[in-house]
């Protein structure tokens, strides 16, 4: 009965492997994707678990343990967070126990940091840009930075000279500050690594390791916000798609090839802004999935395996989107048509989630089981898909009966 | 009868030709154009706008653009108009009070919303994000409206609209109005969960119900 943690970590990672492959495995996967369901389940405030690596540790072991999913995701990078957050006092963004109460998630903020007019700016250096532009405007304890010398200064009597605002006392405290947060961040790197090492002994392999956004939503996201960001769709067109392109050059080729260094090797691209009712058909196929699709393949020349999570509904983004090489990337999906998309895909796209987020929270365990059985018989039927939450996998108000009903069920019906 | 310029103004606003349709405006106001009029032909493009929106001829940006053409036009014309303001479109129909619920930081679906309710007439009192069931409550208060929505990306959202329509009950205003939920992961079980009367998955469905309960026929 009890089979080694050897053994069933192998045929997890198999099991997984060859659905995303798009093939039959033995049965249908079903890993652990959840923000911060295990915070709630193993009794602790979303607070606790961003600035407390033992309760999230604990938190997350429990929940692994409990409902035995076929692979659970680093959640130090994406939880433990909190002090760095506090520290630099980032402003993009919300985050449990810090300018939100104890028990509200992780949210990012829309707004406006970069203006239209320094489009041209951003394109000509974007590093440097973002080092005296953005980085002072998004941190508020990193005021200094505006006055961060340009490192291509930094030769011959410039490097003796233009090093000059380190001088100060608020580069200095900026410095240092940074030091504090940097060994945070350290320290949650060094947890996250041992903890994917513990569960490895106790048979679960981690899945998915590095997270990017694709070019525009970063610029939406993070530059210019919701209405600047689909505005200059129709104002700016060139300079938008310039932008776009230096994003995929400067910040997804770099961030790619430092995926390469982590344990797990599929790659998340959760996306915002391409989805049916934002964009036009000619917005999608001019600013979005061209440079997606290039994103998607150099991850798949990194040796990486893309995993793109299409939120919202993209019904009818599926024939655009299936132009990728056959077993190679997994689509996770939200609220598209899954059986849609399987007719669209065939085996040559694994497809991911399935399970609806309110079935999860208001839903009985008896209905979680049946969608089992539907979305098997169905999406599933000849391989190449990942059972998940239809949400951004399970949510944290999920009830755990039917958490443990759909990783129960899964076990049951998911038999090929 | 809208007069030529009034009409290639419509026109210029309903295919998003920002900068001459703004240039447009700027110069028939220079030359003494009747700003309530302007504004009327303002309404008349958004009703184009919404409709096209709905033909999924149009998307968000879209939306966004006119949107902003529009708050442009309003600003140039606003203080040109003598004495007694607005009342040229028809009458507004029902007030709608929206919001995104408490906990949740969202708003670009329930803006979308806002705006073609707005452009199909409704009188809308939007409160904005995180609003808590005291804020909606008071505003019920204050404006009687014949519909409220409840909007929400993030799952925390099903609880807090269930919430927050409990606190209709427990103030005894919730047989006054209806209830309309949307947004993220909204769907029909969530809606029996909350017990809003009933859900919609976008704008068009938004302004579908509304016309609905309020006897306008689309």
């Amino acid at each position: 009965m009890n089979r080694p943690p050897a053994e069933l970590y192998a045929e997890r990672q198999q099991r997984l492997a060859d659905a995303m492959a798009g093939r039959v495995p033995d049965r249908v996967p079903a890993p652990l994707f959840t923000a911060d369901f295990f915070a709630r389940y193993a009794g602790y405030t979303l607070a606790e678990t961003t600035y407390d690596a033992a309760k999230l540790e604990h938190a997350v072991e429990k929940t692994v343990l409990d409902f035995e999913p076929d692979a659970f995701e680093q959640q130090h990078t994406r939880n433990l967070l909190g002090p760095q957050l506090d520290l630099i006092d980032y402003l993009p963004m919300e985050w449990p126990g810090g300018r939100v109460g104890d028990d509200d998630p992780y949210q990012y903020l829309d707004r406006e940091i970069m203006r239209a007019d320094e489009y041209r700016e951003f394109i000509a250096d974007p590093s440097y840009f973002w080092l005296t532009r953005m980085i002072p405007r998004t941190a508020g304890r990193l005021g200094a930075f505006a006055s961060f010398p340009n490192p291509l200064g930094l030769v011959y009597t410039g490097m003796a000279l233009n090093i000059a605002a380190f001088g100060t006392l608020e580069m200095k405290q900026a410095m240092d500050l940074l030091h504090e947060a940097g060994k945070h961040a350290l320290q949650t790197i060094t947890r996250d690594r041992a903890f994917i090492q513990h569960m490895a002994t106790q048979g679960f392999p981690v899945h998915r390791g590095g997270a990017m956004l694709c070019p525009f939503d970063l610029i939406v996201d993070f530059m210019r916000g919701a209405k600047g960001g689909m505005l200059d769709m129709m104002r700016r067109p060139d300079e938008l798609l310039a932008a776009i392109d230096v994003v995929l050059e400067n910040f997804n080729r770099r961030a790619i090839e430092l995926f390469r260094t982590l344990p797990s090797k599929t790659v998340f691209i959760p996306l915002h802004w391409g989805i049916d009712g934002f964009m036009s058909p000619q917005q999608f196929s001019r600013f979005y999935w061209p440079q997606l699709r290039r994103l998607i393949q150099m991850t798949l020349d990194a040796g990486l395996t893309p995993m793109p999570f299409f939120e919202g509904n993209c019904t009818s983004r599926l024939e655009v989107i299936a132009d990728v090489p056959p077993g190679t990337c997994t689509y996770q999906f939200e609220q598209t048509d899954l059986v849609r998309a399987r007719e669209v895909f065939g085996t040559r796209i694994c497809i991911r989630g399935g399970m609806p987020a309110s079935m999860l929270i208001a839903g009985s365990p008896t209905e979680v089981e049946e969608q089992v059985r539907k979305l098997v018989a169905t999406v599933g039927r000849d391989g190449a898909f990942i059972l998940d939450g239809g949400g951004a996998g399970i949510p944290r108000e999920a009830r755990p009966a039917n958490v443990k009903a759909m990783f129960d069920a899964i076990k049951v019906h998911g038999l090929y | 009868m809208t007069d030529d310029e009034g009409k290639r103004l419509i026109t210029l606003l309903a295919d998003m030709e920002e900068e001459r349709a703004l240039a447009l405006a700027r110069q028939m106001l220079d030359a003494g154009y009747d700003p309530l009029r302007m504004l009327e032909h303002c309404r008349q493009a958004m009703d184009i706008v919404g409709a096209r929106y709905e033909a999924e001829e149009y998307f968000l940006t879209e939306l966004m653009l006119a949107g902003e053409m529009l708050t442009e036009i309003s600003a140039m014309a606003k203080p040109l108009i003598i004495g007694e303001g607005g009342g040229t479109g028809p009458a507004a129909r029902a007030s709608i009070v929206i919001g995104t619920v408490k906990g949740d930081l969202h708003d670009i679906g329930k803006n979308i919303v806002t705006f073609m309710l707005e452009i199909a007439g409704y009188r809308v009192i939007d409160l904005g994000v995180d609003v808590p069931a005291q804020r909606f409550i008071e505003a019920i208060r204050a404006n009687q409206p014949a519909i409220v929505g409840l909007s929400g990306f993030l799952t925390l959202a099903f609880d807090s609209m269930k919430d927050t329509i409990e606190a209709f009950r427990a103030a005894g205003v919730r047989d006054e109005f209806k209830v309309m939920i949307g947004g993220g992961q909204v769907d029909e079980r969530v809606c029996e969960f909350t017990r809003a009367d009933a859900f919609g998955r976008n704008a068009v469905d938004a302004v579908a119900l509304c016309n609905d309960w309020t006897g306008v026929r689309a």
